[in-house]
């Protein structure tokens, strides 16, 4: 479902020239749970941000489902990820001047589905998660791991095709930590590719594939389930 | 050394986020200049006639009392005033009467020229106003009939670099008078000025034809209000009270008089009193009959003031408001700069250091703009305003401290908000702002464009009124209508070339009066009989020629123009309908009314036309009743109206007439002005605000944009997180965007909104001060206020587009 082909990312800053990643191929099949793992700088953020169509590749091709969206307009972008790709990092990036529910309903309004179906999708995920009882509560009544649960709600709740996640156990407990990833676990298996990002070969070891990356170079692409 | 090390630093970082230092260093230069030009202009409103030595101490006795049942009051006194207070008020130190002798045609040799500031004095003049006499003997000056000082730039005019000392100069009224000094200009801002002070002796001389009683007559009558009275006193408690009370018997002795031994004062002139004015106090608070130059308002003062005060304060706001926006900026180099071991003392000073170094480079360029600016703003808006050269270093002191504090106040804040952080929260949490500073910023930012939507409206409502007024009916058409100054040169040729002038093609009608229409008419008071007895009145009159109401085509509503013999004054009068209802007369054809001229002789007149009613004073004054009366023996017309037709060429009538003119007087100056352009030279004030306003409604607009800039800088920053979050979850710019403006127009609207009524309240009080009004209509007010919004929203936009536009991570790759 998703062609990661020769891609490449420069940054100019003047005559100064950074490499962040450099062609990097990789094939992504529906429902899988890839992990890419890396040291600080090795260029995972930077990916992320590319699969998940934040920013524009230097080169190289991006084929999501079958159609090359590697030269899209920033506005077919929006409109292609909306409702097709799911975002977690490693802060929860709540909003704090809304409520648990209306965090996760906020990718719903923009998508501008109806206020009843709207409802109806954020009360079963809050049910799905648990969290039903805390709807109307806001982000900073909230622990670490509740507020990333609540991220993960907000991601899944337009029901995905991708869920990219970037290092998002980062700011967690090893505990706290563990409890995410057995929810991107669930979210996969209701099939939901889940592309994660994470520095933590612990955490990397959770995926079912593993692509390694330093230095912007890909440098083992592992099946380990 | 570490003072030099923060300057640079503050230089460096000017040069570093150069837009917003741009806009930070152009608003309080801004804000520097439009404060020291309305301070340059209030200074001069409230330094008027300060620059007289004993300014303190100097009273001008103005007139005020009752004929009839109508109060007048007048800047003038009666003749014998000034001599009484000298003799009898030991607390007097010097009294002077000064008289105007208005259009008057001075000549020297063939140089001829019109004087509308030639005054007539007593010999303590320069001892009260002390001017400086540049050349010629400085004392004794004014004492001989013949004596002369004129001012040099009048010395300049009439004989070059010829030493003006001795030099003759001669009068249309046949007075000759010799030059004993030249004294210094008058400053501008004296409540009066004067190019000559003749001695006022000479003026007995123009009564020699009567016989030396009734000249002592006229020089004692009290009841003749004819000369300005000036008196230097240093002690005035209970000297007005006195000077009432011993004059009281005085001026009613004469009034009955005047009305016959047994009408008593009940009738007529019914109380007479003085009042000191202290002449610092004339300018802008003086509204008499007789006022020898316009004066302006207080409120005005007020007004700019507060506009100069506001102007400063959001300069200073909007400073803390851009420096603080950009908080994330800076935080990280307070995070570090504490880390290696800066004390917040040191940061505190830093800050501050930085402020007040934008603020001097704000008045570098400041001052560089009001030397640049200045002339062109006085000629603007018809003023005369300089920095004071001579007491510069005081200026300059001033202008240094002014700046300093503005400085201080600009740096005081983000100096304690930004040393106050701690750097363990600066790299833990990142550079966030504080929440609860929004409230203040949105408060700041609504008012500021409260502000300019008010003064939009307001310069808006100005406007409407000033158009109004510059095309109100006046009931007569003033157009085409050429008006001869100086009329009274034909003398008695006038209805010789009257005729001529009618004859040639092109003249429609030809006419003339003694007071100027558009000027405020002078007051008489009249006796006539009504049910209730003999009544006295006091009323506006002219001496208009017979063909006046034709030329200005105003019509009657009942009777008609007297019949005009030119061998004597008609017994006929015309009056106005204010006049007629004024008088209570249902049918006042005639009607007799009755006045005594200064020469107490008794006139009895029969009313023979009502005419409509028209403004024949500025038309800011209501219509008043107006007499209009033959020219008496003797007198002359001081304006002719020549109406000439639409298709005539008026370059080549004028020429003609010219001609005419100088050939049927002594070859004096011609000078004419067409009549619409004297009717709008009364609305010269109005237009000089309006002007004003319309300036710092633009300048409150910049003032409003740096505000709504720094606001939604504010915003966008405190938000951006939020922003970003909200674009990967799929919301597009344009929802992004309307959710920043939502933040931000929700205190802008609250500050458009309450502008309406404020400005609705604010012009109402204004208008009410002119007899007649146009309001503009609210349905104005609220577009000017949605706008003006839009335009916020356009501000809003152009600021932040860019920054919602990037996307969300490529600032942290």
């Amino acid at each position: 479902m998703l062609q990661v082909k020769d891609i490449s990312k420069e940054y100019r800053n003047g005559e100064l020239v950074r490499v962040a990643l450099s062609n990097i191929n990789i094939n992504v099949n529906p429902g899988d749970f890839v992990m890419f793992y890396g040291p600080s700088g090795s260029g995972k953020t930077c990916l992320a941000n590319i699969i998940g169509l934040l920013e524009y590749p230097s080169s190289g091709d991006l084929i999501f489902m079958d159609a090359s969206v590697t030269e899209l307009s920033e506005r077919d972008r929006l409109l292609f990820r909306r409702g097709k790709i799911g975002y977690l990092f490693s802060e929860s990036r709540l909003i704090e001047e809304l409520t648990v529910y209306e965090n996760i309903e906020l990718p719903l309004v923009y998508l501008k589905m109806k206020k009843a179906e709207r409802k109806t999708r954020v009360l079963k995920v809050l049910e799905d998660f648990n969290m039903l009882h805390r709807k109307k509560q806001f982000p900073k009544d909230l622990t670490a791991v509740q507020k990333q649960k609540v991220a993960i709600a907000r991601a899944i709740v337009v029901e995905p095709s991708v869920l990219i996640a970037d290092e998002p156990t980062g700011n967690l407990s090893t505990t706290e930590g563990d409890e995410i990833l057995d929810m991107l676990s669930v979210v996969n298996e209701s099939g939901i590719t889940v592309l994660g990002f994470t520095h933590s070969g612990k955490v990397a070891g959770r995926g079912q594939k593993v692509v390694q990356l330093i230095d912007g170079h890909l440098v083992r692409e592992n099946l380990l389930k | 050394m570490k003072l030099v090390r923060d300057i640079q630093v503050a230089i460096r970082s000017l040069f570093r986020f150069r837009t917003d230092a741009i806009i930070n260093v152009v608003g309080l230069s801004v804000g520097i200049t439009i404060s020291i030009i309305v301070l340059l202009y209030v200074r001069t409103e409230l330094n008027y006639d300060r620059h007289f030595s004993d300014y303190n101490d100097i009273y001008r006795v103005v007139t005020e009392g009752y004929i009839g049942d109508d109060y007048f009051n007048s800047a003038m006194s009666p003749v014998p005033l000034s001599a009484y207070l000298k003799n009898n008020f030991i607390q007097v130190d010097k009294s002077l009467k000064i008289v105007r002798g208005i259009n008057k045609l001075v000549s020297y040799g063939d140089k001829k020229f019109n004087e509308d500031n030639f005054y007539y004095a007593g010999a303590s003049f320069f001892s009260v106003f002390d001017i400086e006499i540049i050349k010629g003997e400085e004392r004794n000056l004014l004492l001989s009939a013949e004596d002369i000082v004129v001012t040099q730039s009048t010395a300049k005019r009439y004989f070059g670099d010829d030493d003006p000392l001795g030099k003759r100069l001669l009068l249309d009224n046949g007075l000759e008078f010799s030059v004993k000094a030249v004294c210094e200009d008058f400053k501008g801002n004296s409540h009066f000025h004067c190019d000559f002070i003749a001695s006022d002796n000479a003026i007995r001389k123009l009564y020699q034809w009567k016989n030396p009683e009734d000249v002592e007559e006229a020089m004692n009558n009290w009841l003749s209000i004819g000369r300005y009275t000036y008196i230097v006193a240093q002690d005035t408690v209970g000297l007005e009270k006195r000077l009432n009370d011993e004059l009281r018997l005085i001026i009613e002795t004469q009034i009955e008089r005047f009305e016959g031994v047994d009408s008593g004062v009940g009738g007529g002139l019914k109380s007479m009193g003085f009042r000191l004015q202290a002449i610092k106090d004339i300018h802008l608070y003086s509204k008499l009959e007789n006022e020898l130059e316009p004066g302006s308002r207080y409120i005005y003062v007020v007004l700019f003031l507060s506009v100069a005060f506001f102007v400063l304060v959001i300069t200073c706001l909007n400073f803390i408001n851009l420096t603080t926006a950009r908080a994330s900026q800076r935080l990280r180099e307070i995070g570090v700069r504490k880390l290696m071991g800066g004390t917040r003392n040191a940061l505190f000073v830093q800050f501050v250091v930085e402020a007040v170094t934008y603020s001097f480079i704000a008045l570098f360029i400041g001052l560089v703009l009001v030397e640049l600016l200045l002339p062109g703003f006085n000629m603007l808006f018809d003023l005369n305003l300089k920095i004071d050269r001579q007491g510069s270093s005081v200026d300059l002191i001033y202008v240094t401290l002014l700046t300093f504090l503005v400085g201080v106040v600009s740096g005081l804040y983000p100096a304690i908000s930004f040393s106050g952080y701690n750097e363990d929260v600066i790299f833990k949490r990142g550079a966030a702002l504080g929440k609860k500073s929004m409230m203040m910023r949105g408060v700041l930012a609504g008012c500021q464009i409260l502000v300019a939507t008010f003064l939009v409206i307001f310069s808006l409502g100005m406007f409407w009124q000033y158009q109004y007024l510059n095309h109100k009916d006046m009931g007569f058409v003033s157009k085409n209508i050429l008006v001869v100054e100086r009329g009274h040169a034909l003398g008695k040729k006038f209805s010789e070339v009257k005729a001529k002038l009618k004859s040639i093609p092109g003249v429609v009608s030809v006419s003339a009066c003694k007071h100027m229409i558009g000027k405020e008419a002078p007051l008489q008071s009249f006796k006539f009989v009504d049910k209730e007895g003999e009544r006295m009145v006091l009323l506006p009159y002219n001496y208009v020629d017979k063909d006046f109401f034709k030329t200005l085509q105003v019509n009657f509503v009942a009777g008609t123009m007297w019949g005009r013999t030119d061998q004597k004054m008609s017994h006929d009068i015309v009056v106005n309908l204010k006049a007629k209802e004024a008088l209570g007369m249902s049918k006042p054809l005639g009607k007799k009314i009755n006045y005594m001229d200064a020469s107490s002789q008794d006139y009895g007149f029969s009313i023979v036309g009502v005419s409509k009613d028209f403004h024949f004073e500025p038309v800011q004054l209501p219509v008043r009743p107006l007499l209009l009366l033959d020219l008496p023996k003797g007198s002359f017309y001081d304006n002719l109206l020549i109406k000439i037709s639409d298709d005539a060429s008026a370059e080549q009538l004028v020429g003609e007439i010219k001609q005419l003119w100088k050939a049927n007087t002594d070859n004096e100056p011609f000078e004419y002005v067409m009549m619409d352009e004297l009717l709008k030279s009364n609305l010269v004030e109005e237009q000089t605000v309006l002007k004003m306003i319309v300036l710092f409604a633009i300048l409150s607009l910049f003032v409003a944009w740096l505000g709504i800039r720094a606001f939604a800088a504010y915003v966008t920053e405190l938000k951006m997180s939020d922003f970003e979050i909200k674009k990967i979850l799929g919301a597009s710019n344009v929802q992004v965007f309307n959710e920043l403006f939502v933040e931000v127009g929700q205190f802008l609207i609250t500050g458009v909104i309450v502008s309406i009524p404020l400005s609705f309240v604010v012009l109402q009080l204004w208008l009410e001060g002119f007899a007649y009004y146009s309001r503009i209509p609210v349905f104005v007010m609220f577009a000017v206020a949605v706008a003006i919004f839009g335009l916020s929203f356009l501000f809003v936009l152009i600021h932040s587009s860019r920054t919602i536009k990037v996307s969300p991570f490529s600032k942290s790759s």
